[in-house]
């Protein structure tokens, strides 16, 4: 079971079994299908955990037509490049996937919405579709089936809350990515108005293997609670940075630093979820096992499995900046408490980094996260304060050294 | 030009998501978005100007000025924190530009970025959809300099 064993053209993902999946979900009811990734209990890959066969069953029962399928490509959380190094090593798998759930939910047509930072994998996907259609895979009748279903491409134009499922639909729709409020649901209410599943790409490549496995089988792989293979995008100070595989469970975060060549000098904590909705927490979490279930016992999240590890050089209020930065920059304006709020928690954390942090500039910090926490439209205002609360906790002492 | 755009009306017709699609391929073929742009695909496609530009203002890839090349520097949490600031600077300093701003000539626009996804080698950088990881401001700067030509 390995999401990262390498396709390099279409003949070698045939010779590794490839296609036999959808081959023969093909001939197996549309509901067993879904029943099979319910009994894996594959979760979403993209951030979110949510049950992947049960987000399929909400599209499958609705009875408005057509359907639509997305795989959510527009990877942008900082310090997450997984989605990207699977779509270069393997992307014959995630179609696979793609066309299986496309069949499963009765979807005719599908998107694959990838970042524009990633245009030129996006165009080799483009050459693959081609490929596909020309051999069977897609199109018309697939593999002699009644099924006919195709995929198209549309490539984002850089900005980061499109990852977003609502906002992401808004795009493909030719309008600015604003995320719609929830619900009603993408199953209920997605594309044009019609029932579509969003999947993220990693969260699709494990489809094929759940059908060539059985979901039960696949069930076996990882821990109970969080079956199966995850990927894990490893970066700052390891000396081996790139994206490792593991089964949920099965290695600790000590254990995946040590795989990506141990720490770059002396560790003093690491982030760890998505990217910059992600957790600042310290060496307390090392024994922590990487798997969804752990993590939310322990108060923090694995989001999309990003872990960027600090050594001793580095300047937390500064990295804290730098995130704030960043959510100012991408916060879409639709909501005020999250254009407001990230604008306020920037201002702040500046002053402090140039030395002029008071104590009642920490009141407000931890005001504005609270409010901005409740009361935001999308997970991208509700995220924004997490760094600063989690380092808050995790790092009180020394974050507080500079304040008067 | 309108035959141009025609064309790429054109191109894109059977697509479902048809808009960003056509503001891409006229990105790449003019180096912007003319305002001429605009008002032939509001045309076509029978959507208001007023919502086309909508569209384009809120993406950072449409742009309204014509450059050959766009600099894209990663100023994420990891390129931060390994020395994309120093990148920054000597492209700043060697070409006069800032964020947003683009060279006398038209040669290169300037944008610093977020997060581009290449975290196992930073600091990174795209120049149009070329990446460029593991820099040096030495080595940012060699590589620019083939783009001069």
């Amino acid at each position: 079971m390995k999401l990262l064993k390498e396709a390099r053209n279409l003949d070698s993902y045939l010779s590794q079994g490839g296609f036999n999946a959808l081959e023969s979900s093909l001939k197996k009811a549309q509901v067993k299908i879904i029943e099979e990734i319910e009994n894996s209990g594959l979760v979403g890959r993209g951030g979110a955990a949510f049950p992947t066969g049960l987000k399929m069953k909400y599209v499958a029962m609705n009875s408005q037509t057509p359907k639509f399928i997305v795989a959510n490509a527009d990877e942008g959380e900082p310090g997450t490049f997984k989605d990207r190094v699977l779509m270069e090593k393997n992307p014959y798998r995630i179609l696979e996937g793609m066309i299986i759930s496309a069949y499963a939910i009765g979807a005719k047509k599908g998107f694959v919405y990838i970042r524009q930072e990633y245009r030129k994998i996006a165009h080799k996907l483009g050459e693959i579709i081609k490929e596909l259609r020309q051999e069977g895979y897609l199109g018309r009748n697939i593999m002699g089936s009644k099924f006919s279903f195709d995929i198209e491409i549309v490539i984002g134009a850089g900005a980061y809350i499109c990852g977003e499922e609502t906002a992401l639909l808004e795009s493909i729709g030719g309008k600015r990515g604003f995320p719609r409020i929830k619900p009603p649901y993408p199953a209920q209410h997605g594309l044009w108005g019609k029932p579509t599943l969003v999947n993220n790409v990693e969260t699709l490549a494990n489809i094929p293997l759940i059908i060539n496995m059985g979901g039960e089988n696949y069930r076996t792989q990882g821990t109970e609670l969080c079956p199966g293979p995850k990927l894990f995008s490893v970066s700052g100070f390891v000396k081996k940075p790139g994206v490792y595989e593991e089964l949920m469970g099965k290695a600790t975060i000590a254990e995946i630093i040590e795989r990506a060549g141990g720490v770059d000098g002396e560790l003093k904590g690491f982030m760890i979820g998505g990217g910059a909705a992600g957790y600042i927490v310290n060496e307390s979490y090392l024994d922590m096992p990487l798997c969804y279930y752990h993590a939310r016992a322990r108060g923090i999240s694995l989001g999309t499995g990003t872990i960027i590890v600090f050594n001793t050089s580095v300047n937390l209020w500064k990295i804290l900046l730098k995130i704030a930065e960043f959510f100012e920059h991408e916060s879409c304006g639709q909501c005020f408490p999250c254009r407001y709020g990230t604008k306020r928690m920037r201002s702040i954390i500046s002053k402090i980094v140039n030395g002029n942090g008071k104590r009642e500039d920490i009141d407000f910090l931890n005001r504005i996260a609270r409010a901005m926490k409740i009361a935001s439209l999308c997970p991208l205002g509700t995220s924004a304060p997490i760094a600063y609360q989690s380092a808050m906790k995790h790092f009180k002492e020394e974050l507080l050294e500079v304040i008067e | 030009m309108h035959e141009r755009i025609r064309e790429i009306i054109l191109k894109n017709r059977d697509r479902d998501a048809k808009l960003l699609a056509i503001l891409h391929d006229i990105q790449d073929e003019f180096g912007y978005i003319p305002q001429k742009a605009i008002e032939f695909i509001s045309q076509e496609l029978k959507i208001p100007e007023g919502e086309i530009y909508d569209t384009i203002s809120f993406y950072s890839f449409f742009t309204f000025k014509p450059a050959k090349h766009i600099i894209r520097i990663c100023n994420g949490i990891v390129c931060n924190m390994k020395g994309s600031g120093e990148i920054i600077k000597a492209i700043e300093e060697k070409y006069g530009i800032g964020n947003g701003e683009t060279t006398s000539d038209g040669l290169f626009t300037l944008q610093i970025v977020e997060c581009i996804g290449r975290c196992e080698s930073p600091p990174a950088m795209l120049v149009d959809d070329e990446v460029y990881g593991n820099l040096t401001p030495e080595k940012a700067l060699e590589i620019l300099r083939r783009y001069e030509k």
